[in-house]
């Protein structure tokens, strides 16, 4: 009898996990998937890439804005958003849908989503070894950093050309990333999250590494080619310091620019370039 | 002494619309022709064929002989003087800039030479505005624009001026002193052409009156001689009666109602 | 014409000037006796940074408000900018055109221009059809029209961005930004490649369009070959507005503030008003350009942001000064 109580209240804890999940971030369909909950995903974002299986699930649209109808026709028991600032969970639920909404922004953010989605998905168990494995990985970047060094990151400029940058400001979650690598943001007295910034501020403060992912519409490039053709546009300045000392660091990966589970995996490579292993 | 203006058998045809058919016109030097005529009847298409701004649709219009489609405008504005009824100016051109403006077919240099401001001060003198020169020609009264207007087209040294109702916003005291510069121009050797609805003031003036009706000439001639009640009736569409005083030029009347 | 020479001297003056102060002030401290230190921070700032920056505020200031100057010479009317006509957004549409169709990537930044180039001109050929097709086209019309291809412009802008990639989304709105940045050398060449000729030919005509403003009729009488000289015109307003985009992005209200004051302090004879629009409107800009940059260091904020601040208020300003005028 009791064998039977306990069946009974085990198949409706599995009945009452989400079966249907719509995820409208990236990060969140990460964590999904490092979850092993590939399956259960039934929709995702236009921008979710990683894994490779999370292409070929139907798109609902962007983080900012996801295509309520087509969510909806997706009949999902679960969808996931990340905090914002257009009541995309009023509205969603208007539809009489289920929506946990989740915070990236910040690595104990990405750390709290990680344990509620496991809470919420009967996956306490996979959650809490992503979690520690997560901060004993950061743990052991931060322990290794032994000189401090002056960084930026660029997320923006006018290709083939130094002109019409956005650098990465405080507050952002590749900020803090780089913190914990060792490398000190540039521009974190910067009013702006990703200031607009130009020439002048990197000659006036001079940074040790610079990461660029600037020539964002070169897509679709080998990266060893990107890696050229960006580095051939800074051999133009040679008055920097990164730029004689062979320190910048051309990126086309959206590892860095997701906030996810993979933030240990970018803190690690960012930790190795800043000390004199390649960019990756 | 050949004439200024021959035309042939000029048409011009708008839009399937014929504005002017068949004119055979000459008009020499030293003459002060008026074209007269009701609304419609193609007087200011007329005045800007002779202008060169309105292309035919058939026969031949020749100034000197040229047939005026093939002379370039700048040769053109250097013989040729058109004073339109108003100029409305977004900006606020001084009077003497407007007359200079009538300099533009001469100079060649970036800036105006001797020559130049010699014609400008001449043709200020003769139309009287000198004392307008730093005036901003938008803040003037019809009259005095009128003046700038045909000082601008003087300074152009044109010999045929074209005036298009230029009367037509002056008070009487102003009509009676354009016409007499105008008549002085004519002595000097200009030829002027103007168009007014006002026969009063066509046949105290002209030397020649052209009336048009619906595109075609219906007579050529000097004030008296025209000056028939029933040739004006059939032109204008109302009866109307000619009053001759002896020794003055015709007038004419709208017919009193007794009546009344 | 006799102020002539002292108002150009003067002109010039106030462009040397910004060419000379603006690149001193900015948010990094410059200490001034270690400028002729060829390896120095102030002289790395001064040739690298600042002074190209300035060159081209000098030079995109100086396009707009000579640009402005044409169309309201053009268009008879003193309202009529870049901006208001429609003519930079249809440089923007093409530049974000290029963008969104790659063919501004990497080694093909000349897409960019020739998009910007021929948005320009397209939409300037519009405008032109508009303002011909009837007699008397008020600037109410002129400025409706404006206002209506600027919003089908960004609505076409905004579908682009939605649809094209992550990363060209990005560069798109990072263009929309707009705004003067310390940019390379061979930039400026290209830059000059298309501004100075067309500034030059552009003041070369004054005279041409002192008598178009006036009205076409006017001019034809005048012994003014109206047809070309409207083409001319409209070909190089396209070039001046088109290549500055290309560059800056849109930047609003840049051809409205100095032609107009010019206009009213020195009269409208274009053969003195088109230079020192010239030169005027570029120290203007750089200037705008100097407090962009140095008030919220080390973030920018773009000069469009300024010049709009200025802008509007004056554009409504003169809206209703004339307003009052017709009463």
């Amino acid at each position: 009898m009791l064998r039977l109580i306990f069946l009974l209240l085990l198949a409706l804890s599995t009945f009452a996990q989400p079966r249907r999940i719509v995820s409208t971030v990236p990060g969140l369909t990460e964590i999904l998937f490092n979850l092993d909950l590939g399956d259960r995903v039934v929709g995702v974002s236009e921008y979710c890439r990683f894994p490779a299986a999370a292409l070929a699930k139907p798109k609902v649209g962007s983080f900012l804005q996801p295509n309520i109808e087509a969510i909806a026709a997706l009949k999902p028991d679960l969808v996931l958003i990340i905090k914002n600032p257009v009541r995309l969970k009023q509205r969603l639920e208007a539809v009489g849908l289920r929506v946990q909404e989740l915070d990236l922004e910040t690595m104990p953010g990405i750390l709290a989503a990680i344990a509620q989605l496991g809470q919420d998905t009967a996956r306490q168990k996979q959650a809490t070894a992503l979690r520690s494995n997560l901060e004993q990985r950061l743990a052991a970047v931060k322990s290794k950093v032994k000189q401090r060094q002056r960084v930026t990151f660029l997320v923006g400029r006018t290709p083939q050309r130094l002109e019409g940058m956005v650098a990465v400001g405080p507050g952002s979650y590749l900020d803090e990333l780089m913190r914990a690598a060792g490398g000190d943001n540039i521009f974190a007295d910067s009013p702006a999250m990703y200031p607009k910034v130009s020439i002048e501020q990197l000659l006036a403060r001079d940074p040790q590494a610079i990461f660029e992912m600037g020539d964002s519409v070169h897509e679709g490039i080998p990266q060893n080619r990107y890696r050229e053709d960006v580095l051939a546009v800074w051999a133009r300045m040679p008055s920097l310091r990164a730029v004689r000392e062979r320190r910048i660091f051309p990126l086309n990966d959206d590892l860095y620019v997701v906030p996810g589970p993979r933030f240990a995996e970018a803190a690690e490579r960012f930790f190795e370039m800043l000390n004199g292993g390649p960019a990756r | 002494m050949k004439p200024v203006y021959q035309l042939r058998q000029a048409s011009v045809v708008k839009n399937a619309q014929p504005l002017l058919e068949n004119i055979d016109l000459e008009l020499s030097a030293g003459e002060l022709v008026v074209i007269l005529g009701p609304n419609g009847a193609g007087k200011s298409t007329l005045l800007r064929v002779l202008a060169g701004l309105e292309q035919l649709s058939a026969g031949a219009a020749l100034l000197s002989s040229e047939p005026i489609a093939a002379i370039s405008r700048r040769t053109m504005a250097r013989q040729v003087a058109m004073v339109e009824p108003t100029v409305a100016l977004p900006f606020g051109y001084s009077v003497e800039q407007v007359v200079m403006m009538g300099r533009a077919p001469h100079m060649d240099a970036w800036f105006e030479g001797s020559e130049d401001w010699a014609q400008v001060e001449a043709a200020m003198r003769v139309m009287d505005c000198e004392n307008l020169r730093n005036r901003d020609f938008r803040n003037l009264s019809s009259g005095e624009m009128q003046r700038v207007l045909v000082a601008s087209a003087l300074a152009q040294q044109p010999c045929v001026l074209l005036l298009d109702e230029s009367a037509a916003f002056l008070d009487v005291r102003h009509q009676m002193e354009l016409f007499e510069a105008l008549h002085r121009l004519t002595s000097q050797g200009y030829l002027v052409v103007a168009v007014t609805h006002d026969w009063n003031l066509a046949a105290r003036w002209a030397s020649r009156i052209v009336l048009l009706k619906s595109g075609r000439i219906a007579a050529v001639g000097s004030p008296t001689e025209l000056a028939s009640a029933p040739l004006l009736n059939e032109v204008f569409g109302v009866p109307l009666e000619v009053l001759e005083i002896k020794g003055r030029p015709p007038i004419v009347l709208q017919p009193g109602d007794p009546a009344r | 014409m006799i102020r002539f020479w002292p108002v150009l001297l003067l002109s010039c003056a106030a462009a040397l000037l910004a060419l000379i102060l603006c690149p001193l002030i900015g948010p990094t401290p410059m200490d001034l006796s270690k400028l002729a230190e060829p390896e120095s921070l102030e002289s790395r700032l001064f040739w690298l940074a600042r002074l190209p920056r300035v060159i081209l505020a000098l030079l995109a200031g100086g396009a707009l408000a000579s640009a402005g100057v044409l169309f309201q010479a053009l268009m008879r009317d003193a309202l009529a900018t870049p901006d208001t006509l429609g003519v930079s957004s249809g440089a923007s549409l093409g530049a974000v055109v290029a963008i969104c169709f790659g063919w501004a990537d990497s080694a093909r930044l000349g897409g960019l221009w020739v998009a910007s180039l021929l948005g320009a001109g397209l939409v300037l050929l519009i405008v032109v059809a508009l303002s011909s097709s009837g007699r008397n086209v008020s600037s109410f019309t002129l400025l409706l029209a404006g206002i209506t291809i600027n919003s089908m412009c960004v609505a076409v802008m905004l579908f682009l961005q939605s649809v094209t990639s992550l990363g060209r989304s990005l560069a798109i709105t990072r263009w929309l930004m707009g705004g003067v940045d310390s940019v390379e050398y061979s930039t400026l060449a290209l830059l000059c490649l298309f501004v100075l000729p067309a500034a030059v030919v552009l003041i070369w005509r004054s005279k041409d369009w002192n008598l178009l403003a006036v009205g076409q009729s006017w001019a034809s009488a005048k012994g003014l070959d109206t047809r070309s000289s409207l083409r001319l015109g409209y070909a190089v307003g396209s070039i001046l507005a088109g290549s500055v985009t290309a560059i800056t992005g849109p930047i609003g209200f840049a051809g409205l503030i100095v032609p107009h004051t010019l206009r009213m302090l020195i009269g409208p004879d274009h053969r003195l008003l088109l230079p020192a629009s010239f030169l005027i409107g570029g120290a203007f800009l750089a200037a705008c350009d100097t407090i962009g940059r140095t008030i919220f260091a080390p973030a920018e904020l773009p000069v469009g942001v300024i010049t709009a601040l200025l802008g509007g208020p004056f554009f409504l300003w003169i809206l209703t000064s004339r307003a009052t005028m017709k009463n």
